[in-house]
């Protein structure tokens, strides 16, 4: 009997995946265990062994081509076997209520149920977005794609609130103008999201379309020397997730120096203890997520999420370091820091940096996030500030050592500095609570000893 | 005994407004006689008959033996020959025994005759759980008889309504179904004026208007629909409440209108679920405002089983305010995230 080979749900948050590369040829043998794929979710890229030994049968999607989890991407016939004797695509995907959890009581007519022959039809069926018939009407009245809102009724069914919803945002989203403009843009083919508006309350008006026209004109030959590239899935997710975080979560920013004398001896001094224990390299970042840890666990609030008006307080530490890679900025996750010593904190975070670099992390290690530690001090950068990464409250920035004169007693004197910048959320964080976590971090920076206390 | 409530109409419970209903109409017309189980001298089990042996004398308070399909055979054959005979089930389960004198003989005359014979019959009967009386004796089967063209039937849930609609029914040339909630008798309490007044048949009552979801119901339900849209409101959600009163005829359109701008329903009726009149009342609402509705329709109806006799039981089968709440809030989901 033939094995379906559907595309895999790897993790949470996962809804659809992008075939990278197929390891085997139609025709081709295949044992249990062997690699048969590759695939690329937002987050990550896995390679897929093969579940069942056999011979690789049509191949139904191909590299570079982004299916939803669940969807049929090949089959595993037994040798002999021919591909007759298994399902078709559009059958499959005709009956996808078999495979998800039903809902008790009321059911609507599964799709494939009606008409299991035709199976063209069955499989258009199954692309239907799931709405309300007064939804669909909405829809219809108002010109809108129900592919493109969101349901927020049972199962994901589009409600006629969402529609109305989607109209308004639409609305909100379309610029005000003046017919003449309306007509001038769509004869032009402007695009009016570029345009801002001279007339009252940014109404666009015919003169602002018209020197559109001349500045496009102008672009037009720059087009020449640029290139328009289409960034990785990764980058795309992480643009989207940092604009809604930017735009969404109120910000705002706590920025202190630290001495870092104590800081540099100390590493000096545990430099070769934590080799020793642990087989790596004590660095600035294992430190300082060490001594975050440990802030973290007396300051619940900072190790929190706003949670669509909630606060998530996290009881573990689970702290992300933002690792830059050859595929752009990842952020993998040391779960439970709170537990962990100094060496078991530096091993952890070598293991998953060097993971990174491989782009081999899994979902579980980018998952649960509780705080994210972004430390650019292996470059020039004195200080900056982190866009938070959501749902986390709160993001370290750290910038370089670097010597700089300071008053001590009446004094002038050099001493090594590190800046911190706490970026904060500010609809869980308030001021004074992000400046006394800052505090006890700066504390346990320059005074390591009062762990002890 | 009446009740002199602050608007200055009084009270009656609703065996004393059929009462009313019934002494009125016999008086207007000589042709109307009751006729069942222990309406005569006693007065019947229920008390609606109460005072007609009395006034009218026996001829017009006719006692039986227990023989329903007998007197109701009688009652058909008076009504052809031009009286108006009102007939009593004491429990509506025993309406299986009278079946085929009111859906083969009542319910066809007129056609069968070509119109030459009519048959102004009223049949009234019980319905209703919740009392321990088990399982032969709580159903409520006024649907199989909305499923006979030919009857008309009538499912009151307030006194004012059962008033205005019995005599409605009796002055109606042709058969008519009168269902009665045995709760609802000495329990349900309401305003009934005075003066003279009918209600005409198929004409729903909104019994309380609303915006967010529309709740039909029938006969006692209508009274836990009340009290679930009271509890509703509390928590902001506006609870249309809707009586068709008649089964047939059925004021559809009244039904279809409320769904339009609730765009949600809820249907209860104390009748089995499976097939029952929230089935055909549902099927109204999908096909007049399909275009308006934003969740499925819930149907709440009696547990497909018997009615059993523990009472703890027995109110799990049937449908109340709980249940009612649960269903509408089902409706609700996901609306306004």
């Amino acid at each position: 009997m033939a094995v379906e080979i559907v595309m895999p749900r790897m993790g949470l948050t996962m809804e659809e995946g992008t075939i990278l590369s197929w390891h085997k040829r139609e025709g081709e043998p295949v044992q249990a265990g062997e690699i048969l794929l590759e695939i690329e979710t937002d987050k990550v890229s896995a390679e897929i062994e093969a579940k069942a030994s056999g011979v690789l049968g049509k191949i139904l999607v191909e590299p570079g081509v982004s299916v939803p989890i669940g969807t049929p991407i090949a089959t595993i016939l037994e040798p002999g076997e021919t591909q007759a004797a298994t399902v078709t695509v559009e059958e499959a995907a005709a009956q996808p209520s078999q495979s998800s959890p039903g809902r008790s009581g009321f059911q609507p007519a599964a799709p494939g149920a009606t008409a299991p022959g035709n199976s063209k039809d069955g499989g258009a069926k199954d692309t239907r977005p799931k709405a309300s018939p007064a939804a669909r009407r909405a829809a219809r009245e108002r010109n809108l794609e129900l592919k493109s809102i969101q349901g927020h009724g049972p199962g994901g069914r589009i409600l006629e609130s969402d529609v109305k919803r989607a109209a308004q945002e639409k609305r909100q989203a379309q610029p005000r103008m003046t017919p003449v403009a309306a007509r001038m843009a769509a004869e032009m083919e402007i695009d009016l999201s570029k345009i801002q508006g001279s007339g009252p309350r940014g109404l666009i008006q015919k003169s602002d379309l018209s020197a559109a026209a001349q500045e496009s004109a102008g672009t037009a030959a720059l087009s020449d020397q640029s290139e328009l590239v289409t960034p990785s899935r990764a980058r795309q997710i992480m643009a989207e997730r940092m604009a809604q975080s930017f735009s969404s979560a109120p910000h705002f920013y706590l920025m202190v120096d630290a001495n870092a004398n104590t800081l540099v001896e100390l590493r000096q001094a545990l430099l070769p203890k934590v080799e020793s224990k642990a087989g790596v390299r004590l660095t600035y970042t294992d430190l300082l997520a060490f001594f975050l840890a440990a802030a973290l666990r007396e300051h619940e609030m900072v190790n929190a999420a706003w949670a669509g008006g909630q606060i998530r307080l996290n009881r573990a530490v689970n702290l992300g370091i933002a690792v830059d890679t050859e595929g752009g900025l990842i952020v993998p996750v040391i779960h439970g820091a709170e537990r962990l010593s100094l060496s078991e904190v530096a091993q952890r975070r070598a293991g998953l940096v060097e993971t990174a670099r491989a782009g081999k992390l899994g979902p579980d290690d980018l998952a649960a996030g509780t705080f994210t530690l972004s430390n650019l001090g292996g470059f020039r950068v004195d200080t900056f500030n982190a866009v938070l990464n959501p749902p986390q409250a709160a993001i370290l920035a750290v910038g370089r050592i670097h010597e700089k004169v300071i008053p001590v007693a009446g004094q002038a004197v050099i001493q090594p500095i590190i800046g911190l910048s706490l970026t904060c959320d500010h609809r869980v964080i308030d001021g004074a609570t992000g400046a006394r976590f800052l505090d006890r971090l700066v504390e346990l920076i320059e005074e390591p000893y009062t762990m002890f206390a | 005994m009446t009740v002199e409530t602050k608007t200055g109409v009084r009270e009656l419970t609703f065996a004393q407004a059929l009462r009313e209903a019934l002494h009125e109409e016999m008086q207007r017309d000589d042709r109307i006689f009751v006729i069942g189980e222990d309406v005569g001298a006693w007065g019947g089990v229920f008390r609606v008959t109460e005072g007609i042996y009395d006034k009218f004398g026996p001829e017009r308070a006719v006692d039986t033996p227990i023989s329903e399909e007998g007197f109701t055979g009688l009652a058909v054959g008076a009504a052809m020959t031009g009286l108006h005979p009102v007939v009593e089930i004491m429990f509506g389960d025993f309406i299986t025994l009278a079946m085929e004198q009111i859906v083969n003989q009542a319910a066809k005359m007129r056609y069968m005759s070509g119109g030459q014979a009519e048959v102004p019959i009223t049949v009234r009967a019980t319905i209703g759980a919740g009392r321990s009386s088990g399982g032969q004796h709580s159903q409520s089967l006024h649907a199989w008889f909305a499923h006979i063209p030919g009857l008309k039937v009538v499912v009151p849930a307030t006194p004012y309504d059962a008033k205005g609609l019995l005599k409605t029914a009796l002055r109606d040339q042709n058969p008519v179904m009168f269902f009665e909630d045995k709760l609802m008798y000495a329990k349900v309490k309401g305003e009934v004026p005075e003066q003279e007044y009918t209600i005409p048949f198929g004409k729903a009552d909104i019994k309380r208007p609303g915006k967010d979801v529309t709740i039909v119901a029938l006969s006692r339900m209508v009274h836990a629909a009340l009290a679930a849209a009271e509890k509703l409101a509390e928590e902001g959600i506006q609870a249309e409440v809707i009586d068709p009163r008649t089964l047939t005829p059925l004021d559809r359109d009244t039904l279809i209108q409320s769904v339009i701008k609730t765009q949600r329903a809820v249907i209860v009726d104390m009748g089995y679920h499976d097939f029952g009149a929230t089935a055909e009342l549902a099927a109204t609402i999908m096909n007049g405002a399909f275009d308006y509705i934003d969740a499925p329709i819930e149907r709440l109806g009696a547990t497909q089983v018997p009615i059993p006799f523990s009472p703890p039981l027995e109110m799990s089968t049937i449908p109340d305010e709980e249940k009612i709440i649960a269903a509408v809030k089902r409706t609700l989901a996901g609306r306004g995230a």
